[in-house]
């Protein structure tokens, strides 16, 4: 929109719509990254904030104790799911159904089992890593259909923006590479360029896949037509079931426990194991799933670790045994999904990071940090590109003063808020009333302050601030983690207790980066010879140079 | 095995391509090559590319899978070539001979070592 009327090229139309479509709903697109990214390591998070099963270590007897375990808790069960430990997972999980539950996971019941000994453990009461995951698509503090028509709608508008960025970046190929350090807005401008073209494929793929899970919401007006607007039935047929039909497993179990036949002793589990080790050498078993335990129909399926195929709906391998006698049975064949099935399944799962593949993993949880980079340098760029405009006017207006402290409030006070939740979860009582939700309003407390605090403090200031705090909090938590029931960082190294130890060692490598990009700042802060007094509210202009572009990790 | 030689590979390939644009052959040699070399570089780092993805679809993975992990290797690849064409540009070419020599040897231990 120029104002002097004249007509305006593609490029300067587009770069006025990924300005602004960055800025109003970049905010909340960087809290979505942010939170997200830490989701791929929910079950890491989920582990590390229950410490009471840090102290549960894997042994070779895991398997059977788990299932003696629950024979004696749930003997009259329709079915045992047993989840064993792994890389990502201390303790044993089980969950069983009595005969007539509900269905779906209100009929559930779960109980966390020491893989060492068999006991149940009874951890603490939080939301775990399940809040920040929730958070990152669906918010929180309101009706869960409105969190996700809200980060729909940012999702639409982020593809918007990388699709109006490409078009705006002129030199896309010559400045493939280019990233000039200490150059003020250049800096940043490149820094945001690096992040959001090296890993553009990576954003795609995340926002479309992300839009693609939202789809049957954002857009149901296919599904009423064909199926005249029953979702669930549509649900059901784009997983491959029969229309109707509750998932046959559910329905089998129910009807073998109407026979009521004699009860049967399950076979020992330990011969099963050993078959299965040696069908996957390499990952293992990941799940046990027992039908119709201590009847003469049993059946005791064992799955493989990380199985999960990148395609959703898709099963991974399974070996399925008589449970009575112990011996092997045919499994049923596994679905053959259609192309399109397995396209869009494909791209859901990626966005899940629905393997096992540890490397893979990381590679996606660092792009996922490239992302929320490439989010922030986005926001502070808008500041720093207007500070000539402020310096010719002699103040900030209030819009900029504003923008600044929501990137603080966003950015830094983000990673305070979740260090804060972490803090939160070892230094609550284990006794309080509610407690996952008295952390969870600790975060947004912690939030709340920050944005007050980058209100009442100075632009730079406030930076330099909370990036201090938020590595000064991040640096403690191994610390914090060992000192209040958690196992210390070397041992649990040393006992291969991968869940926990990764989580210290991410929280030490996020206080690098907090710290890294506080020291920038504060350095750069030392190279102004004179600080600039400005006008308006007792604002100091920053001098725009780069704080380094790694800093919102 | 394969996604390690994959991920080594994708550094000199990006080493590779930078080195056939004018701005980063005067960062790493000081001075702009010949039409010719660029030329060279630049299918240097394509076949270096294409070899990268040979290796990733060899990985064992689905093919989604592997495109995927292909990606995010370039991604980060195409990062520490920035990265080091802005504060090191002397030794990129160090650290893709490295990482070239890594693959290689990586290669070679995984045809021959069994």
């Amino acid at each position: 929109m120029r104002p002097d009327g004249k007509p305006e090229g593609l490029r300067q139309s587009m770069s006025w719509l990924h300005t602004w479509c960055g800025l109003l709903l970049g905010w909340l697109l960087y809290a979505v990254f942010f939170t997200g990214t830490l989701s791929y390591f929910l079950d890491e998070i989920n582990d590390w904030m229950r410490p009471e099963l840090h102290r549960s270590i894997p042994g070779p007897q895991t398997a059977a104790l788990a299932m003696a375990a629950m024979q004696k808790i749930a003997p009259d069960a329709t079915t045992w799911t047993i989840n064993l430990p792994g890389e990502r997972q201390t303790a044993v999980e089980a969950s069983w159904r009595k005969p007539g539950a509900a269905a779906g996971r209100a009929g559930t019941q779960r109980v966390h089992l020491d893989a060492g000994t068999g006991e149940v453990i009874e951890p603490r009461e939080t939301r775990g890593g399940s809040f920040l995951y929730r958070f990152h698509f669906e918010l929180h503090a309101m009706p869960r259909i409105w969190g996700r028509w809200i980060v729909g709608i940012a999702t639409m508008f982020m593809f918007v923006a990388i699709i109006t960025g490409v078009i705006t970046h002129k030199k896309i190929f010559k400045e493939f590479f280019t990233f000039r350090p200490r150059k003020g807005q250049r800096s940043w401008l490149d820094a945001h360029n690096a992040t959001a073209v090296l890993a553009l494929p990576f954003h795609v793929v995340i926002t479309f896949s992300g839009l693609l899970l939202f789809m049957s919401m954002l857009m149901p007006w296919g599904v009423k037509a064909v199926y005249d607007g029953d979702m669930q039935r549509y649900f059901a047929e784009s997983r491959g079931r029969a229309a109707g039909g509750a998932g046959e497993r559910e329905g089998a179990g129910r009807a073998g426990r109407a026979q009521a036949a004699e009860p049967a002793a399950l076979a020992s589990i330990a011969p099963m194991m050993e078959i299965a080790q040696a069908h996957w050498p390499e990952r293992g078993v990941g799940s046990i799933v027992v039908q119709r335990p201590g009847t003469p129909q049993a059946s005791i399926e064992l799955r493989e670790q990380g199985a999960r195929s990148v395609v959703r709906g898709a099963a991974g391998e399974r070996l399925l045994f008589d449970g009575v006698t112990g011996e092997p049975r045919n499994a049923p064949e596994a679905r053959v999904p259609s192309t399109a099935q397995a396209v869009s399944g494909a791209m859901m799962g990626i966005h899940l990071g629905r393997f096992a593949d540890p490397g893979l993993r990381w590679l996606l949880f660092l792009s996922g940090v490239v992302g929320t980079v490439m989010a922030g340098s986005g926001l502070v760029l808008w500041v720093v590109k207007r500070l000539p405009e402020r310096r010719k006017l002699g103040r900030t207006p209030h819009g900029h003063r504003l923008v600044e402290v929501l990137n603080i409030g966003a950015i830094a006070g983000l990673s305070v808020a979740t260090a804060a939740y972490f803090w939160a979860n070892r230094l609550l009582p284990v006794d309080v009333a509610q407690r996952a939700d008295v952390e969870i309003r600790c975060f947004f407390i912690v939030w709340g302050l920050c944005l007050a605090h980058g209100l009442s403090r100075t632009h730079r200031r406030a930076w330099l601030e909370q990036l201090w705090l938020a590595a000064v909090a991040f640096a403690a938590l191994p610390l914090l983690n060992a000192a209040t029931g958690g196992i210390a960082l070397p041992a649990a190294m040393l006992q291969g207790q991968w869940s926990v130890a990764g989580f210290d060692l991410v929280a030490l490598a996020f206080a690098v980066l907090h710290g890294f990009a506080a020291w920038k700042l504060g350095a750069s802060a030392g190279l102004a010879a004179a600080p600039r007094p400005a006008g308006g509210a007792g604002v100091r202009i920053p001098r725009p140079v780069a704080q380094s572009a790694e800093k919102q990790a | 095995m394969s996604a390690w030689i994959a991920g080594a590979l994708a550094l000199p390939a990006f080493t590779a391509l930078s080195l056939a644009m004018e701005r980063h052959q005067e960062q790493v040699f000081g001075r702009a090559l010949v039409l010719r070399a660029s030329v060279i570089w630049r299918l240097a780092g394509i076949a270096l590319l294409s070899l990268s993805l040979a290796c990733c679809l060899a990985a064992g993975w689905s093919g989604a899978v592997a495109v995927t992990a292909w990606l995010g290797m370039l991604s980060f690849a195409a990062l520490l070539t920035g990265w080091m064409l802005s504060y090191m540009p002397r030794h990129l070419l160090r650290a893709a001979c490295a990482a070239l020599a890594l693959a290689a040897l990586a290669f070679i231990s995984r045809t021959y070592g069994q």
